[in-house]
């Protein structure tokens, strides 16, 4: 019996090393280790022995299953070595040779590009900078520059992505505020789009990575009644149809006073419906006037100039454009979703 | 927070105003209303006489006789005085039902929540063959809480027949949810009585609450201690003897379900009431357990145990506030009450705390020990500190009223050595006027204040406003927060829209911005390429499998996956797990992301360039076929072109990433300046993702485009004469590139070449080594025509040219 189990190895390490492809292994591991090979056939002539032969032999037959087992791994790893180097060690590919045009298809934009552009042209023709910070924030613009110090119950309300290295992921667009007072001259009229970060988990509406623009508009004299036009003026552009647009006091540490801006809900004209909860208003936006504090930590002077400033989700605004269920398709990354979108993107 | 609009007008004469109608008027000046409940009739199709009467049909009744029913034994026959002309007898399945009791009796036609949930309407039944009319009911029965046990006790002497609307006014009622964030700022509306200041400010009502009377004797019995003032800024305390611990009087009781509170006993339903009244959280400590007669306020020792009256053991930090006696914390501060001290059924003297605290502190401790309570989530408000004396007297008021022979036994301790300094602010008519963009005087800003409960004076157009203690722990501090005040009070869909008159700026646009735009215009055009978009998240196990050491990225300290613990430094990870997801059902895949990938050390703050991502996959590819790189190549480079940067192209790529292919790898240039990189997926990490589909990568740095100068290519004047298209196809060995033809050929006559191009190339099994490239020479002359001698004569010496320097064939 030990015999023939030497002799089976030696015949199979043979073969293996012989083998020079990959089809050529996988039959070998079949003729020795498969349903009918000769391994377990081996293994099945084990009942005919005394039971203390057995248990010997029986691990003996395992052990020379297991040295196979290995000797066909490391065999198929080498072909494939060899193979990679092959096709790696090529001399003829030549990158100067022409490009290949690709078969014509439909392209399209992401659906939070396509509304983002809309508020990108709606404000770019207004006179609007169009700017972009960063996505890894440090605490003092996220926070401290805002006007939310450290006890402050908002930074529990927006439960924050910290990095090792004491940075965090921005929760919101707002630290751009004071981004831009540091960077561009008085009056100022900015929006500026971009990804920002909740740490919580995602279900149909709750996501943590999703898309605002924030405003910005500073100059000599403004008021709550510039913003409510520019608001309805924004979101009429953006829905391409009359919207009708109420404030609520809404309390954020940057705005002063601070409100939630509502609309009329479209599903149902403010009749009620299930898309609105039955108040025939759908929460849209938070907005107000720029915080004293907050003029402050951008270096303009609050007794000289007055700001406003908006906050408005551009991945909500896109699920009620498109009626998107879930959330998280947006990150998805599944062409199935994103070619629903109209072809040419901007619109 | 649930708000009951019948408690509400016993603060401000409100109760003949609309509660259902005001809520917007309150949404819109105050804060968000979740939902407006209109409770008493379950059936809420049910209005004005149709309800008033089945409202009537609930009454209190008295059990004046029982004796068992005939067929069944769990069941009794009750007779019921409730108040009709003669007592009747009912049959009743209720465990408590007993001679004497007091309860509610629903007649017939009263509605009662069924068994089912939805409302029914009592008739007459057969009950186990006794005809039945009207019943006894349970709290839930009515709607109210969820205690189905046994039908309601009412504890207080009640005359049958007082229907239950009137006992128990809270019974018939509409109760508001206040949405609890939108209240975060105002540490004032966290009570009844607050909130009926707010709502009588609005309607222009007066606001008529008072805390009561009440007489503290001049004996000392517990002295107070604060060895944490920074944390406590007043804490008060005083002894009540007397009591007997029972059930609360039916109306607080009803009160309190509609709140949402549990009714316990007395002594916590008051304490309760209390805090859902004036604001301010209590606590009663059973006297007996008070070793001593000196509360101590104190930081906790560290390590220091504690077990809260939940029953749950925590282990304090010195960060903890605790109220304590001489030996033991007998109260986590402002977060609840010890094990070891609670009221108990046999408790006849309490101390009873009210008191103020650090919002930070008690914050920190609730989330800390995960003890979020009713308590925790008002002091971490910032609360008013003089509210502790009003709601220590109504307190002591509602135990002397309800609990007869109690008595107040002490003075009232209070430890308040720094009252906040009043809170003055100067502003102007014109301020808020300016602000609002509403026209009003400094009267009328006067005015609302006043309402408010603001002290106001006026000089001409300026005012000086001392803000009310109940607003000034951190709401309203500077001239803004009044312009709030008034606009919220006048209702903002009272201002005018009206767009604001600017000065024009000169215009500019972000050049990276146009850059990104212009390569999504291309890519999403004409390129057919799909925008997706992918986390900032990577995982640990993808990064591996490209060869990147994943501790060379930034980390997240709570990332919201252990499998996802860093911040991307390549789009590409994510990128190509998108096309394994998808390959099954998407054999080719044309997409590409614009985003940012950060880069950064533990240190200083992290570069996060915006980066083109580009894919392109082909399941049924040849993973040798190069097809897919070179219509890589053509959608770059024809994306490229749009960016007016100069003339892009790919030259060899030294320094591939370990995800690329070594040798199908190019570097892109943009006017000769590096901006990317085209490859191929390497095939080891094409394995180790188990990737099926051969896939190219493109990566474009779009702050670098965006930092190359603006290339504006002239307008080259039209030929006057006809040009010539002359084409060459050469078999040259695989090593040579077809560039360095193309220019070879463009050196033969540079004086008549304009430009030539390789149009076609064709590999056979052949010829393994060699390549037929195809070039086509657009030819033209600026002066003449050029004639068919100069052809023939170009033609031989490109042919020698090239088989001289490439040791090319030529099939002629």
């Amino acid at each position: 019996m030990s015999d023939s189990i030497t002799l089976l190895k030696e015949k199979a390490a043979a073969a293996i090393t012989g083998a020079l492809d990959a089809d050529a292994l996988r039959e070998l591991e079949v003729a020795y280790l498969g349903k009918k090979g000769e391994v377990t056939a081996l293994l099945k002539s084990l009942g005919q022995l005394a039971p203390e032969e057995r248990k010997t032999m029986g691990k003996a037959v395992n052990d020379a299953r297991a040295e196979i087992e290995k000797m066909i791994a490391d065999r198929r790893e080498r072909l494939e070595g060899e193979a990679l180097d092959r096709d790696l060690a090529e001399t003829g590919f030549d990158l100067t040779l022409p490009g290949i045009p690709l078969p014509a298809e439909a392209g399209r934009w992401h659906p939070i590009s396509i509304i983002a552009d809309r508020v990108e042209r709606a404000f770019e023709q207004l006179g609007f900078l169009v700017l972009d910070y960063p996505e890894v924030e440090t605490e003092h613009y996220n926070f401290d520059a805002l006007n939310i110090p450290a006890d402050h119950p908002a930074r529990d309300m927006q439960d924050t992505f910290w990095l090792k290295n004491g940075c965090l992921l921005r929760t919101h667009t707002s630290p751009g505020q004071v981004r831009a007072m540091h960077e561009y001259p008085l009056p100022l009229r900015a929006i500026f789009p971009g990804r920002v970060f909740r740490y919580e988990r995602t279900d149909a509406s709750h996501e943590h990575t999703f898309h605002q623009v924030e405003g910005l508009m500073i100059d000599r004299d403004l008021s709550v009644s510039n913003l409510i036009a520019i608001m309805k003026v924004l979101l009429e552009t953006i829905f391409e149809r009359e919207v009708t647009v109420r404030l609520r006091p809404g309390f954020f540490p940057f705005v002063e006073p601070g409100f939630e801006l509502d609309i009329r809900c479209m599903n149902c004209g403010g009749a009620g419906c299930s898309v609105c909860k039955h108040s025939g208003w759908v929460e849209l936006l938070p907005c107000g006037l720029v915080h004293p504090n907050v003029l402050r930590a951008g270096g303009v002077d609050p007794e000289k100039w007055v700001g406003w400033a908006f906050g408005l989700g551009l991945s909500r605004l896109a699920m009620m454009r498109y009626k998107i269920s879930h959330i998280t398709h947006f990150m998805g990354a599944d062409p199935r979703f994103l070619r629903q979108f109209p072809e040419g993107g901007a619109r | 927070m649930k708000v009951s609009w019948s408690w509400i007008s016993r603060f401000a004469e409100v109760g003949d105003l609309d509660a259902v109608a005001l809520s917007t008027r309150f949404t819109l000046g105050v804060a968000e209303i979740d939902e407006v409940l209109r409770v008493g009739v379950p059936d809420a199709t049910l209005e004005g006489e149709a309800r008033a009467a089945a409202l009537s049909k609930v009454v209190i009744a008295k059990v004046i006789a029982c004796r068992p029913h005939p067929q069944a034994e769990k069941l009794q026959l009750v007779t019921v005085d409730f108040g009709g002309p003669e007592p009747r007898e009912i049959v009743s399945g209720a465990p408590n039902a007993r001679t004497g009791l007091l309860s509610v009796f629903a007649d017939e036609g009263a509605v009662i929540v069924g068994k089912d949930g939805a409302p029914a309407v009592l008739g007459e039944a057969v009950i186990r063959g006794v005809p039945s009319r009207g019943m006894l009911v349970s709290f839930a029965e009515l709607g109210i809480g969820d205690d189905h046990a046994g039908v309601i006790e009412v504890p207080d002497a009640i005359a049958p027949g007082t229907p239950l609307a009137k006992a128990a006014p809270a019974f018939d009622d509409v109760i508001w949810d206040i949405d609890n964030k939108s209240l975060t700022h105002r540490p004032d509306c966290w009570g009844h009585v607050g909130l009926a200041r707010e709502i009588a400010a609005l309607c222009r009502r007066p606001f008529t609450w008072r805390a009561p009377e009440v007489t503290f004797p001049d004996v000392a019995d517990v002295a107070v201690k604060n060895e944490a003032p920074d944390l406590c800024p007043r804490y008060s305390c005083f002894t009540m003897d007397g009591i007997a611990v029972g059930p609360s009087p039916l109306w607080m009781q009803i009160l309190l379900w509609r709140l949402g509170q549990r009714p316990i006993n007395n002594l916590v339903d008051f304490t309760n009431l209390a805090m859902l009244t004036v604001g301010n959280p209590l606590h009663a400590f059973d006297r007996r357990q008070i070793g001593g007669d000196t509360i101590v306020v104190r930081r906790a020792a560290p390590d220091e145990p504690f077990t809260t009256l939940d029953g749950r053991a925590h282990r304090l930090t010195a960060d903890d506030l605790v109220i304590a006696d001489a030996r033991k914390p007998v109260a986590l501060a402002g977060v609840m009450g010890g094990e070891n001290s609670m009221v108990a059924a046999d408790t006849t003297r309490i101390v009873l705390e009210s008191a103020n605290f650090h919002a930070g502190a008690i914050r920190r401790t609730a989330v800390r020990t995960q003890t979020r309570t009713d308590s925790s989530a008002r002091f971490e408000k910032s609360l008013d500190p003089h509210q502790v004396w009003d709601a220590s007297r109504f307190f002591a008021d509602l135990v002397l009223t309800h609990i007869p022979g109690a008595r107040v036994s002490s003075c009232f301790e209070d430890v308040f050595p720094a009252p906040p300094a009043p809170v003055v602010i100067r502003t102007t008519g014109a301020f808020v006027a300016r602000r609002l963009g509403l026209d009003v005087t400094a009267e009328q800003v006067a005015d609302v204040l006043g309402r408010l409960q603001f002290g106001v004076t006026t000089d001409g157009d300026d005012l000086t406003v001392t803000v009310p203690t109940f607003r000034a722990t951190k709401d309203i501090g500077i001239p803004e927060d009044l312009v709030e005040e008034v606009g919220r009070w006048h209702g903002y869909d009272n201002i005018a829209p009206e767009l604001p008159a600017v000065r024009l700026a000169k215009p500019f646009s972000l050049p990276v911005r146009t850059v990104s735009r212009r390569l999504r215009e291309a890519l999403s055009g004409e390129l057919g390429f799909l925008e997706a978009m992918t986390y900032s998240f990577c995982r640990v196990e993808d990064l591996s499998a490209c060869g990147l050491d994943p501790a060379r990225h930034l980390a997240l300290e709570n990332p919201i996956s252990a499998e996802e613990p860093v911040l991307r430094a390549s789009m590409f990870p994510n990128l190509l797990a998108a096309v394994i997801r998808n390959e099954r059902r998407e054999p080719r895949q044309r997409m590409y992301e614009l985003g940012r990938v950060y880069h950064g050390t533990q240190e200083g703050f992290p570069t996060q360039p915006r980066i083109a991502a580009l894919v392109l996959s082909d399941r049924h590819a040849d993973a040798a076929d190069t097809t897919l790189f070179f219509q890589m190549k053509d959608a770059v480079l024809r994306a490229l072109r749009t960016q007016e940067r100069g003339a892009p192209g790919v030259e060899r790529l030294p320094d591939p990433t370990p995800f690329s292919h070594p040798v199908r790898c190019a570097r892109v240039t943009l006017g000769g300046a590096p901006v990317g990189w085209i490859a191929q997926v390497h095939p080891r990490t094409r394995r180790q993702l188990q990737l099926e589909s051969p896939v190219v990568m493109a990566c474009l740095e779009l702050d670098v485009i965006a930092g190359l100068p603006k290339v504006v290519v002239p307008f080259e004047p039209l030929p006057r004469f006809p040009g010539m298209e002359h084409d060459l196809t050469v078999l040259v060995p695989r090593t040579v590139a077809a560039a360095d033809v193309a220019r070879a050929l463009a050196g033969v006559a540079p004086e008549i070449t304009r430009e030539v191009t390789c149009f076609a190339v064709y590999e056979s099994p052949k010829f393994p080594d060699r390549r037929s490239l195809s070039f086509r020479l657009h030819l033209a002359h600026k002066e003449r025509t050029l004639t068919q001698e100069e052809l023939v004569e170009l033609h031989e010496k490109a042919v020698s040219t090239v088989q001289k320097t490439f040791d090319a064939q030529v099939a002629s």
